[in-house]
């Protein structure tokens, strides 16, 4: 700790410090530049509110803080999808190689991010023939009964792809 | 030899007083930056050094160009990872881009107070929005009565708060991960929830939101008088308390840092007792204590 200010620049620093913390020196610009953090911690805030309700995002993600409010992380969502050839429809398991865009696609599920994950699992080989006319992919969370915490699964957000 | 230990803790004690509380902030910043390193290994490798550098090197901490490249690389894990970075990411790159902006003004200590005020607050109200308001089921105690039998980060907590055993601490976390994907969707009950456990859950929850709301109200509060001043309280008494039992510590360090850039020069007693709280929190990471209280009283 060698670059320490002495105790009197100290004090005199204080003084543009006013008693509520606000920051009352500066010019123009500078005094926007003092609220640039907490405005973007704002915008990026809204932004996740919004895509909570529009897209299914999980509340402990996307900078809005809500990480301990509630039990739909999206860790604890999970994924069922259902690839459809000639009126037959079977379930496919997410291969290890698509582990990063599913957890991305269970946090946020969006139109987007689950249409291209669905494509990706479409092109899996199963046992059936012919190509695929559709991909079924069905994000679901776990709730809670708040007196037993039974668990009750619930679909979270569901689409359907057309592949042709 | 009694005499020479205590002439050497009172020079330690006084050289700490005399560190300004920017200096500290920033310090304990690149601290949490080393101990609770983020990002994937594209960008973990820079921000280890360039904080690691930091701190060994004399003055390099006060350098804008530091901390606006912190900012770039921190926001760079939230973006790269989207949308899977947690609330530290976020808050640790606001936090960069304003110690970067501060360094840059002509009022560097008064513009770190307000940002670390502000943001502090923000958090804080944001938090209590979600869990009193938003979501479904905090209020009620679900979630922290799901968590701590659910989440392995909290089964010594549990273990040693609640008096279950391991084999009933099993049992309720077996019963909570079933789940059953088709009409009726609902499973059989689990076993029978222990009074005292749903009591701490219960009593955990309601200090939770409390304490949060507390601080979002302290924190955002533009006056003076007593909501001001309980301020530092507030936060040091949160730290402390949470981060005993949450194992977030990189974001309980970042709190604290934001706290001592708000101290004035002369709130030493203050500024040690932030200290003296984030080694406590490092305690609480690296000393099993719940397991050796849990030892010690044979439970």
């Amino acid at each position: 700790m060698t670059d320490e200010p002495s105790a009197g620049s100290g004090r005199r620093s204080d003084r543009r410090l006013a008693a509520d913390g606000s920051a009352n020196g500066g010019r123009g610009w500078q005094r926007w530049l003092h609220f640039l953090p907490p405005l973007l911690l704002v915008v990026v805030a809204a932004n996740q509110l919004v895509l909570t309700r529009s897209s299914g995002l999980s509340p402990w993600s996307g900078g809005g803080f809500g990480m301990f409010s509630t039990t739909d992380a999206g860790a604890t969502r999970h994924l069922h999808a259902f690839v459809i050839r000639s009126g037959l429809e079977r379930e496919v398991a997410v291969p290890a190689g698509l582990k990063d865009a599913e957890r991305r696609a269970l946090t946020l599920p969006s139109d987007a991010r689950l249409t291209a994950l669905g494509r990706q699992l479409a092109e899996l080989p199963t046992p059936d023939h012919g190509p695929a006319s559709a991909v079924r992919v069905q994000v679901w969370r776990t709730e809670f009964d708040p007196i037993g915490l039974t668990p009750i699964a619930r679909i979270h957000r569901a689409l359907q792809i057309p592949l042709q | 030899m009694i005499e020479r230990l205590q002439r050497w803790s009172a020079e330690r004690l006084a050289s700490l007083h005399r560190i300004d509380s920017i200096d500290l902030a920033l310090r304990l910043t690149l601290l949490d930056l080393l101990l609770r390193p983020i990002g994937a290994w594209a960008i973990r490798p820079a921000l280890l050094v360039l904080a690691g550098a930091a701190l060994l090197v004399p003055g390099w901490h006060r350098r804008p160009a530091l901390w606006f490249t912190l900012t770039a690389l921190t926001a760079a894990r939230v973006v790269f990872d989207w949308p899977l970075a947690d609330n530290h990411a976020y808050l640790i790159c606001y936090w960069c881009l304003a110690v970067a902006i501060s360094l840059v003004v002509s009022d560097t200590r008064a513009c770190l107070a307000l940002n670390g005020r502000l943001l502090i607050g923000l958090v804080f109200a944001l938090a209590s929005l979600w869990k009193i308001a938003l979501s479904p089921d905090f209020l009620d105690g679900t979630f922290l009565r799901v968590t701590m039998l659910q989440d392995p980060r909290f089964a010594d907590w549990t273990l040693l708060s609640s008096g279950l055993s391991v084999e009933e601490l099993d049992a309720q976390r077996a019963s909570l991960d079933r789940h059953l994907d088709a009409p009726p969707f609902e499973v059989e009950p689990g076993p029978p929830l222990a009074e005292r456990f749903a009591t701490v859950a219960d009593a955990i929850t309601i200090w939770t939101a409390a304490v949060e709301f507390g601080l979002a109200a302290a924190f955002l509060w533009w006056g003076g008088g007593w909501l001001a001043r309980v301020r530092h309280a507030l936060l040091i008494c949160f730290c402390a308390t949470t981060y005993a039992v949450a194992t977030v510590d990189g974001f309980g360090w970042l709190l604290i840092a934001m706290g001592v850039a708000q101290c004035g020069v002369a709130q030493r007693g203050i500024r040690a007792l932030y200290l003296l709280t984030f080694v406590l929190i490092l305690g609480y990471r690296e000393v099993p204590w719940e397991e050796l209280l849990r030892g010690a009283f044979g439970s």
